[in-house]
């Protein structure tokens, strides 16, 4: 027998199924194909194409999840001392990761104000291409947020603030204190009317079955035959129907059908591939760290560094941003941050946490390339990877693919740099100016 | 003048009793089994499952169609960091690092405001996006004995729940100490103010703070 599933979304006449109407099979047959469609695309089962899976992605394949990006504190002077002349600098350049099915993004930063200055935001491809902006940024109610709307491709991007630095002894309250970064929603909402219990919910009064496991849900499959044109209307098949979308109304959507409140699927969509081992897995900004802050003209320009090379504390640039390793030898620990990570898969295939991270390399000479990055957590330490130019720039950028994590747990992330030189660390100095995190598949 | 659906559609329940053997074949459950199904389907893609219809399920709470893993009945939430504030003991190593705050007496006090945006989500109670972990780590960094503080957030200048406090211990000057908070949380933007009150004379830094959503289900 050959298991009844539909192409595409076929769905029932409403006259077939209105009183009165005369009894059709094709509703029934209609509706168990229509739900093993539904079941196969959630769970990737049955050999579904992985290519028309609910992976969340837009376009028919699930809403886009439209996490934030970012929301991160920093806390850190903007003010210059030294003679370092004022200038624009990028106070954020960090890379940030676009989900599928989202584009326009508010960024917000928090910075104070020094007379009518402006701030601009531009998003920056692999190759230091513009994808968006520069635009200017205004500030909501007069507040120190400053908002940017820029639009964010797919993938690894990075985005530029840029802010011009004044003197300590001429601005010497600059300061900034933290950074947010969303996927622009269309409503803000709270709720839209579905609600997690009550009678007014979809569902059915009939208990799901206490597990979804392939073995057990799999095998409850309505065939050809069972719906056939001519075939009675056999209450087991309905009831089998009636279960079934029971049980996938609880996984997928996390709630309980109503009537049986207290939820008994053993488990929800989780994407960890326990379940069902074609599960579709997911796409998502984990976090964006901002570190360092460069003058605009550094990017592309070998002058006017800021900083004073290979020495403690800087005497040059903006006061406690400079950061730049100064021991030549051994893993310097850059960073750490904990965040707690979805329970998604992390055996092969991997769920795929990506870590990048850019560096500016603004001395002269090409040593961006003597310099390695890798992350370390509690449970593992991924391998060093060099860094590579973005394009002609003085940037450069180095991605830790398959990042070990802990699935459904917190997770202290540590960005570690080495220089592959060693020696004397004269002429080999960087600047860090952030890093960012990402299931990327 | 709108246009009729052409398929029908349903969230209407249907009891097992319904379904026996001996039990009258009425409409009803064809419109709820076909109907649902369609509902499942479009809550499922995102997308109207008969183009021509339109939508027929509520909107998400961030205003789009479908299951937007948002939390119950938008599937289940999707366990992320909302707010970080990296950092790293000082070190000889890099400069411009710097811990979070260093508190070495009794009753010295360190705080934040921490700012940031949370997802649109349903609330509700026991929403899994209502409550959001803070998990601050510190080490101690002089001395010996153990060095111990209060961690409390406030929402604008009350403080919240008594309850909502957290005492960080640290007897290691080589091994991060961790406590947590569970605070609450309401789509868009929230604020919290976080004090880190020591409460021995035990030098410390705080090294790295974060928020983060960590419930996976209500029920």
């Amino acid at each position: 027998m050959a298991r009844k599933k539909s192409a595409s979304f076929v769905g029932s006449p409403v006259g077939d199924t209105v009183r009165d109407a005369s009894i059709f099979a094709r509703w029934i047959g209609n509706a168990a194909g229509d739900f093993q469609l539904t079941y196969d695309r959630i769970t990737g089962e049955n050999s579904h194409s992985a290519s028309d899976t609910i992976n969340h992605s837009g376009n028919g394949r699930g809403c886009p999840l439209a996490l934030p990006i970012v929301s991160q504190q920093i806390e850190r002077n903007l003010r210059i001392v030294g003679t370092v002349n004022q200038d624009d600098f990028f106070i954020i350049l960090v890379p940030v990761f676009g989900a599928p099915g989202t584009q326009t993004h508010v960024v917000e930063v928090d910075t104070t104000q020094f007379e009518d200055d402006q701030m601009t935001a531009e998003v920056r491809d692999s190759s230091w291409a513009l994808v968006s902006g520069p635009v200017v940024g205004n500030r909501p109610g007069g507040g120190r947020a400053m908002r940017f709307v820029v639009t964010l491709g797919q993938g690894w991007q990075y985005l530029a603030i840029k802010k011009y630095l004044r003197h300590d002894d001429v601005d010497p309250n600059g300061y900034l204190n933290g950074w947010r970064m969303w996927p622009e929603w269309l409503a803000p909402g709270e709720s839209n009317g579905l609600t997690v219990t009550g009678s007014g919910a979809a569902g059915n009064k009939f208990a799901a079955q206490s597990t979804l496991t392939p073995a057990t849900v799999a095998s409850q499959v309505i065939d050809d035959a069972m719906v056939a044109a001519d075939s009675p209307l056999d209450p087991w098949v309905l009831t089998r129907l009636n279960r079934l979308w029971g049980t996938l109304w609880e996984y997928f959507t996390g709630a309980p059908v109503p009537g049986n409140e207290t939820i008994t699927c053993t488990t929800t969509r989780d994407h960890s591939q326990t379940n069902f081992t074609a599960e579709p897995l997911l796409e998502m900004p984990v976090a964006s760290v901002a570190l360092g802050c460069i003058k605009e003209r550094n990017v592309t320009i070998k002058s006017d560094f800021v900083g004073t090379i290979g020495t403690g504390s800087p005497i040059e640039g903006p006061i406690d941003w400079v950061r730049y390793p100064q021991t030549a030898t051994g893993a310097i620990l850059v960073s750490q941050a904990s965040m707690w990570l979805p329970p998604f898969a992390n055996a092969s295939p991997a769920s795929n946490l990506d870590c990048v991270v850019v560096i500016c390399d603004y001395n002269t000479g090409v040593i961006g390339g003597n310099w390695q990055a890798r992350v370390v957590n509690p449970t593992s330490t991924s391998g060093w990877s060099t860094f590579t130019r973005i394009s002609t720039t003085n940037l450069w950028t180095a991605t830790i693919a398959s990042v070990g994590f802990s699935a459904g747990n917190e997770n202290r992330m540590q960005i570690e740099l080495q220089n592959t030189v060693g020696g004397s660390i004269v002429g080999q100095e960087i600047v860090v100016l952030g890093y960012g995190l990402a299931f990327d598949l | 003048m709108p246009r009729p659906i052409t398929r029908i559609v349903s969230s209407s329940p249907v009891t097992y009793l319904q379904l026996r053997t001996h039990a009258p074949a009425v409409a009803s459950i064809a419109e709820s089994l076909a109907g649902r199904v369609r509902y499942l389907y479009e809550l499922a893609a995102g997308v109207p499952a008969i183009a021509d219809d339109g939508v027929v399920t509520p909107l998400n709470p961030q205003g789009r169609v479908g299951v937007d893993r948002s939390g119950p009945p938008w599937g289940d939430a999707l366990q992320h960091p909302i707010w970080i504030w990296e950092g790293t003991p000082a070190s000889t190593s890099i400069y411009g690092e710097k811990p979070i705050a260093s508190l070495s007496t009794s009753g010295s006090k360190a705080s934040v405001r921490a700012r940031m945006i949370v997802r649109p989500f349903q609330l509700a109670p026991l929403a899994p996006y209502s409550l959001g972990q803070l998990t601050v780590r510190g080490i101690r960094t002089a001395g010996a004995g153990t060095a111990t503080a209060t961690i409390r957030t406030y929402a604008g200048t009350v403080a919240e729940d008594p309850a909502r406090t957290a005492t960080l211990t640290m007897a290691s000057s080589t091994v991060l100490s961790s406590a947590t908070v569970l605070i609450p949380l309401v789509p868009g933007y929230v604020e919290r103010l976080i004090e880190i009150e020591a409460t021995a004379s035990v030098a410390f830094a705080v090294t790295h703070m974060s928020i983060s959503q960590i419930v996976r289900r209500s029920h």
